[in-house]
């Protein structure tokens, strides 16, 4: 889901993740030919129950194995890589929300 | 022979290189060049600096002379595309050791190294470059 932020009481299957672009790093290889370093945070949620680590960790495993599992993303990207994961922590109890940092790596002509 | 020497034999190693189909773009330059400025289609690019120019003997009207100059290729190419680099490598190769006198201006040219650097998608085949001619000492 393409969202800027979770509407707090909205109608949502759980567990859900929101895409949210971030910021773009653009380096000059030629002038036609830039390696772009995009930055996409992937908000996840899931209901916490009794166990919110548990929910927590199994969360943050489940989007770590998408993220990894195509690195490419369909041959669109030459890496991509998380590079920090974050969490509520607690405080976003009954649910429970991990952060993901995610890099994707590509080449553009523009 | 007079110090123009040095320059008709850099002027014909330039000729030479552009006689290599592969090779798109040849500058000759005293630095290096602002590549992030050149489009992709100008690539496989090379630049030629001159280095360094010495004389390896001498008597009281000759002396034998070697300049040496740095050759860069600059290729495009994927990570895991090593055909691209190393044709690269074998038709400058070929294209030297066929003209190692560079059109009669030079006794030989040689290559002392090649070293590939430099990072996705951008590599750099740099050749260290030797050439060797006689000079009278009463024109140096």
């Amino acid at each position: 889901m393409d969202r800027q932020k979770q509407e707090i009481f909205g109608d949502y299957k759980y567990p859900l993740a929101f895409i949210n672009d971030s910021s773009e790093s653009r380096t000059y290889v030629l002038s036609d030919c830039i390696k772009v370093e995009w930055t996409v945070v992937i908000v996840a949620y899931n209901l916490a129950g009794d166990t919110p680590s548990t929910v927590l960790n199994s969360l943050i495993s489940i989007v770590k194995s998408g993220v990894e599992s195509d690195i490419t993303l369909g041959g669109n990207a030459y890496n991509t890589k998380i590079i920090r994961i974050d969490t509520d922590e607690g405080f976003a109890y009954p649910n429970c929300m991990a952060l993901f940092t995610v890099v994707i790596s590509y080449m553009s002509e523009d | 022979m007079t110090d123009s020497t040095r320059n008709t034999i850099l002027t014909n190693i330039s000729n030479v290189i552009s006689g290599i189909t592969s090779i798109k773009t040849v500058v000759c330059s005293n630095g290096n060049v602002n590549i992030e400025t050149y489009k992709s289609a100008s690539l496989p690019l090379v630049q030629i600096i001159f280095n360094r120019e010495a004389p390896l003997y001498e008597t009281s009207h000759h002396a034998l002379w070697e300049i040496s100059f740095e050759l860069t290729c600059y290729v495009l190419g994927d990570i895991g595309d090593t055909d691209s680099v190393e044709n690269i490598v074998k038709d400058i190769k070929n294209a030297i050791g066929e003209n190692q006198t560079m059109n009669q201006t030079c006794i030989i040219t040689e290559i002392a190294s090649v070293n590939i650097v430099g990072d996705f998608p951008l590599w750099r085949v740099i050749f260290d470059m030797r050439s060797k001619y006689e000079k009278d000492v009463a024109d140096a």
